[in-house]
């Protein structure tokens, strides 16, 4: 399987080296803002970078998704499918290999962040009492605790529901593959499976783990549990698009 | 070498092998390819090429001196006796031709002395 | 017998590909699939490989169902090139030595020099000739018990068929057999033992070469002529 995650990652390698070569541009911005103490430029370059992030996070789910389906539908599937793997081995390289492309770019984006904030704590001293200032206003009004745990119940939540999406997505287009075959209106059939299962899945989100806009105490419980959910998700459509690729679906 | 399509390649290929070894092109007693060479040499199927193989060692034209070689045959008898079969063969086809434009013995005979001269 | 198929259907929705074929294929045989466009080889070659799985009827590699296991035995080439676009030649190498243990690296290389390519051509900048060579050099460089090869000769010059004929000869052995689909029959004529014929998806006809034109006097070309006019 280790073979097959090599492959994924160079097929999604030219959008990584494109991505790391932005982040250096809106670093460049961001250091010359602060060798120079231009501000508005700080600024600037700060939110482009939290944009940027956004941006790329919702590009790489999108190109994982982009490059399944590209797989199953264009010649290259032979170059997939006349392999000695099966499609439970193929399909979970893909979604490792997803997975790990996303760690890998939330370490680095937290990373640039964590470095900008400490260079601009380091060049504007009030900033690391605005830090402390923030974390006590959230504890009074919130009640909440920024600590370890909840920090990483947060990050649990947000990669498995990442690694949900597509999952879901994986799911819907096969399941469009095994009854439309060649049929032109396959790509949209998927999309509509995929917005229905979303929606169902949230919904029995919400059944079990009522309002989770509202944060209380017990968040980083309550978002651990929400992770496990939302895994179990992940490994029953995971689990279900390679029994259709194995069974169903010719290339 | 050109092949006709409409009758079995390894007829043809015997024959062949069978001109190279009269007109001594293949000498007498000379290492023949193996079967794979000879597949390859031809461009034909291997399978194919074995048979030919089989033919000829029945034809006694050649021997095989297991896990060597295939040799053609040593015996000058035997490759007159096909000379005269090939030969005649031709001849044959020769006749049947003539005798169908309707040619008369006496007729091929003084065709057959002009071209000789 | 290495290949059996009872009662083989594909049902598409808009048509039938294969209506119940029949068939063994027997070891170390080279045999030629042949039929018009659309008459099923194509997918039939398919079901073999695993690539499409049959609506119904049964098909076996050597008694097991069409799987991993197969695979590792099974080369198959298709009719249209499906390299990776990013690929090199000697990425096309690489690839099929990290999945296929029978591919020799070495085979591969010597078949690139013979068919005129470079390691360093980027698959989607080759001519429709060249890439169709790379497919060929990159399937039979595996030393595989079956090949499947659908109209090797399409798309390549008439100096060239040669080499692709004489390479296709030099991978028939005693434990390996040759399953290969082609418009070209002509050039094909004198490697192929059994000739299978498949009109609108079903079998028929299915005999040995030679004897096809001892009994007959007519080439395998005739034959087809015969049943497809």
């Amino acid at each position: 399987m280790l073979k097959l995650m090599k492959y994924e990652f160079r097929k999604q390698a030219a959008s990584k080296g494109v991505i790391l070569l932005l982040i250096g541009l809106i670093e460049l911005l961001f250091f010359f803002g602060v060798i120079f103490s231009k501000e508005k430029i700080l600024a600037i370059s700060m939110g482009i970078l939290v944009v940027f992030t956004y941006g790329s996070m919702f590009f790489m789910a999108f190109e994982s998704i982009i490059t399944y389906s590209n797989d199953l539908k264009n010649k290259c599937s032979y170059m997939l499918f006349l392999t000695p793997n099966t499609s439970y081995r193929i399909v979970g390289a893909k979604v490792a290999a997803a997975a790990i492309q996303i760690i890998v770019a939330s370490l680095v984006f937290f990373g640039v962040f964590a470095l900008n904030m400490a260079v601009l704590v380091a060049k504007f001293v009030a900033l690391a009492d605005f830090k402390t200032m923030c974390a006590k206003i959230l504890q009074e009004l919130f009640q909440l605790e920024i600590n370890v745990p909840g920090v990483l119940s947060i990050l649990a939540l947000v990669t498995t529901v990442w690694i949900c999406t597509i999952t879901i997505a994986f799911f819907s287009i096969t399941l469009s593959a095994t009854f439309l075959a060649n049929k032109k209106f396959k790509g949209f059939v998927s999309l509509i499976i995929f917005i229905i299962i979303n929606v169902f899945y949230n919904y029995i989100a919400d059944l079990i783990f009522g309002n989770r806009v509202e944060m209380n105490k017990y968040y980083a419980i309550i978002y651990s549990l929400q992770s496990l959910y939302i895994l179990a998700f992940t490994v029953l459509t995971y689990l279900s698009t390679a029994w259709m690729l194995e069974k169903k679906v010719s290339v | 070498m050109e092949f006709d399509n409409n009758i079995p390649i390894y007829i043809q290929v015997i024959n062949d092998i069978k001109k190279d070894i009269i007109t001594g092109d293949l000498a007498l007693g000379a290492k023949l390819p193996s079967g794979r060479d000879l597949a390859l040499k031809y461009k034909i199927n291997p399978n194919t090429a074995n048979r030919i193989y089989n033919e000829l060692e029945l034809a006694q034209l050649c021997f095989t001196k297991r896990g060597i070689g295939t040799y053609v045959t040593l015996d000058v008898e035997k490759i007159k006796c096909i000379r005269e079969e090939m030969a005649n063969s031709l001849l044959n086809n020769f006749m049947e031709g003539m005798k169908n434009l309707g040619f008369s013995k006496e007729e091929i005979i003084k065709i057959i002395q002009k071209q000789v001269v | 017998m290495i290949v059996q198929c009872k009662d083989l259907v594909k049902k598409y929705i808009s048509k039938t590909a294969v209506n119940g074929v029949s068939l063994e294929l027997d070891e170390g045989k080279i045999y030629a699939i042949l039929g018009p466009n659309g008459s099923g080889k194509t997918t039939f070659m398919k079901m073999v490989a695993g690539l499409v799985k049959p609506s119904s009827g049964t098909i076996t590699y050597k008694g097991m169902p069409i799987g991993v296991e197969s695979k590792k035995k099974v080369a198959y080439m298709s009719t249209e090139p499906f390299f990776y676009n990013y690929m090199t030649v000697a990425d096309v190498g690489t690839y099929y030595e990290d999945f296929f243990e029978d591919f020799s690296m070495e085979r591969y290389k010597e078949l690139i020099g013979r068919m005129d390519l470079n390691m360093k051509d980027k698959a989607k900048d080759l001519s429709s000739g060249l890439a169709a060579k790379l497919k060929i050099a990159a399937t039979l460089a595996r030393k595989a018990e079956l090949y499947l090869l659908d109209e090797p000769l399409n798309g390549i010059d008439i100096i060239a068929r040669d080499k692709i004929i004489t390479t296709i000869l030099e991978e028939a052995r005693e434990n390996s057999t040759i399953l290969l689909s082609s418009h070209l029959v002509d050039e094909l004529e004198k490697i192929i033992d059994h000739v299978i014929y498949i009109k609108n998806g079903s079998l028929e006809l299915i005999g040995n070469a030679e004897e096809l034109r001892a009994a007959r006097g007519k080439s395998i070309v005739e034959i087809y002529k015969e049943i497809y006019a």
